[in-house]
């Protein structure tokens, strides 16, 4: 069952990665020669409001090297990108059997509802193992062939979107117990993860409203703490892990107490 | 073989099944016969562990059905009403991942439902016409020798020439010991195979009997001519009307002949008919009138 499952899903994983890895080896390209011939971007960053350099972490980071890029921007597009695409396969994988009437088939087996979800979430987790591994490979080379690479930065942000994708992956899962259909599944787990950067984004724009970052997950992988104290917040890391641990509880008790093929 | 004890299942607000009990014997065909919306398919997702009963017990073999056991499902082959398959495979590859969930060889068996039932292999899913689909789910049903057979609308889809060798392989099925518990609204085939009926009606078993019974259970169709027709006091509850005109009437009814020569016997009548009423008809008569 899970080398069927991993097969079906195989063709969007390399999509979305191709789609990632083809703009940071762009960027690998293309940024060098725009730091050093064309604009000041040290110039152009220090006319921009202090809010916004937070939200993008520029306040922190020069955006005068390529690592400065993808600690920034880079950083946030491979979390963003990589949420929606894992939201959208959490969101589908295990409701995709229930609208296309295939748990019919499925579920008449001899098979439990818990192993139906192991399969699949087994598949989605080595996804984003394989889909952070290329992109971790793509960056180190880029790095290195920039003359930019910092071993520590590097490995920190290959580890951290793991733990962000794996997140959204499971709690659309989750999720995906209380709809019938894909499709609003899909919307929903989508606007989850763009909601969720929003209020993290609007927690750093005033200091009465920091304490919105506690609900965007992605505030707690920020790549300032990397870029500043050379590791991951520990303790963000363990709330993340808990929120993972409670998701996939919810999502065994609640698939075994579904009704399926109605 | 099959045991059902008091099987309740609600939706919502909604009652889908009350107290369903019915009892199976190893080696028989019972048809599970009703209108829509009756329950059947109810009753079948609530023994495969699909929906979740409220009350009841099912017993597979003497051994009580668990909400969520699985192994027992070995035993059983399930043909939906509808057939979905996944439809980026061949047929040959459906059979195989079917397959992968039986510890057993089951290529002889494949290959013998493959050339009964003329299923072309290297064809995809999406590409099989509903009739052809059907005898893909026919195989994947039957290909691992089940104890139970459970089958929901099996011949929908089927041609004439295909439902024959459909109710020759139920028959040698249940000449091997094969339990098949045949879901239908098709009355004639249910006549053709079944051992024993069960009629279902607004979630309630009305009637479980041999077909044979059904036929001789005190049924008459009885038609009266007389001008006076629309004035005699009928036993309503009794009987279903099937004909009703100025001076005619045809019913099927069920009791004491005697009580409607006692009604019409002031009357003056042209003609007083009494016939033994099909299998179709008595069906007929427990939709609308139980």
């Amino acid at each position: 069952m899970f080398k069927r499952e991993f097969k079906i899903n195989l063709k969007s994983l390399i999509i979305w990665t191709l789609i990632i890895v083809f703009v940071l080896v762009i960027a690998f390209l293309i940024y060098p020669s725009l730091i050093t011939d064309t604009v000041n971007l040290e110039e152009l960053v220090n006319t921009m409001p202090k809010e916004i350099l937070e939200i993008f972490n520029m306040d922190t980071i020069s955006l005068n090297s390529v690592s400065g890029w993808l600690l920034t921007e880079g950083y946030l597009f491979i979390n963003l990108v990589g949420s929606c695409f894992f939201a959208i396969l959490g969101g589908t994988i295990l409701l995709k059997e229930q609208s296309d009437g295939t748990i019919d088939f499925l579920f008449a087996k001899p098979i439990k509802k818990s192993k139906i979800v192991t399969s699949k979430l087994l598949t989605g987790t080595i996804y984003i193992l394989i889909f952070n591994t290329i992109i971790s490979v793509t960056n180190f080379i880029g790095l290195n062939l920039s003359n930019d690479f910092n071993f520590t930065h590097w490995i920190l942000i290959s580890i951290a979107p793991i733990f962000i994708h794996l997140f959204f992956f499971v709690l659309s899962m989750f999720i995906s117990n209380y709809f019938k259909k894909t499709n609003k599944s899909l919307t929903f787990n989508i606007g989850l993860v763009l909601g969720t950067y929003l209020i993290g984004v609007i927690s750093l724009m005033s200091e009465k409203l920091e304490f919105l970052k506690y609900l965007s997950p992605f505030e707690y992988i920020n790549s300032k703490t990397i870029v500043t104290d050379n590791c991951l917040n520990s303790y963000n890391l363990i709330l993340l892990t808990i929120y993972i641990i409670v998701c996939l509880i919810g999502l065994y008790k609640t698939y075994n107490k579904k009704e399926l093929g109605l | 073989m099959l045991k059902i004890k008091d099987l309740t299942k609600y939706y919502k607000n909604n009652i889908g099944i009350t107290s369903v009990n019915l009892d199976l014997n190893k080696g028989e065909i019972f048809g599970f016969i009703g209108p829509n919306g009756a329950g059947k398919s109810t009753t079948i997702k609530c023994i495969l562990n699909f929906l979740n009963k409220n009350n009841g017990k099912i017993y597979l073999d003497e051994e009580e059905i668990l909400p969520n056991d699985s192994l027992f499902k070995e035993n059983i082959g399930y043909l939906p009403s509808e057939i979905n398959l996944y439809e980026d495979l061949t047929v040959k590859q459906m059979i195989d991942y079917s397959k992968s969930f039986y510890n057993k060889d089951l290529d002889k068996r494949v290959s013998e439902l493959v050339s009964i039932f003329e299923v072309g292999l290297n064809k995809k899913i999406d590409e099989l016409s509903f009739g052809n689909l059907k005898k893909v789910g026919i195989i994947l049903a039957l290909m691992h020798e089940p104890r139970l057979l459970i089958l929901d609308e099996p011949t929908s889809g089927l041609d004439p020439l295909m439902q024959e060798k459909f109710f020759e392989v139920l028959l040698e099925e249940k000449k091997k010991g094969t339990t098949i518990f045949f879901s239908s609204h098709n009355l004639s085939e249910v006549k053709k195979v079944c051992d024993r009926v069960g009629i279902i009606k607004n979630g309630i078993v009305i009637e479980v009997d041999t077909v044979k019974n059904l036929s001789k259970n005190n049924f008459v169709i009885i038609t009266i001519n007389s001008k006076d027709v629309k004035k005699i006091k009928f036993p309503l509850k009794e009987m279903h009307i099937k004909n009703l005109k100025d001076d005619e009437i045809t019913f099927i009814y069920r009791g004491n002949i005697n009580k409607i020569i006692d009604i019409i016997k002031d009357c003056k009548v042209d003609k007083l008919l009494i016939e033994e009423p099909t299998i179709d008809e008595i069906f007929m008569h427990y939709y609308k009138e139980v």
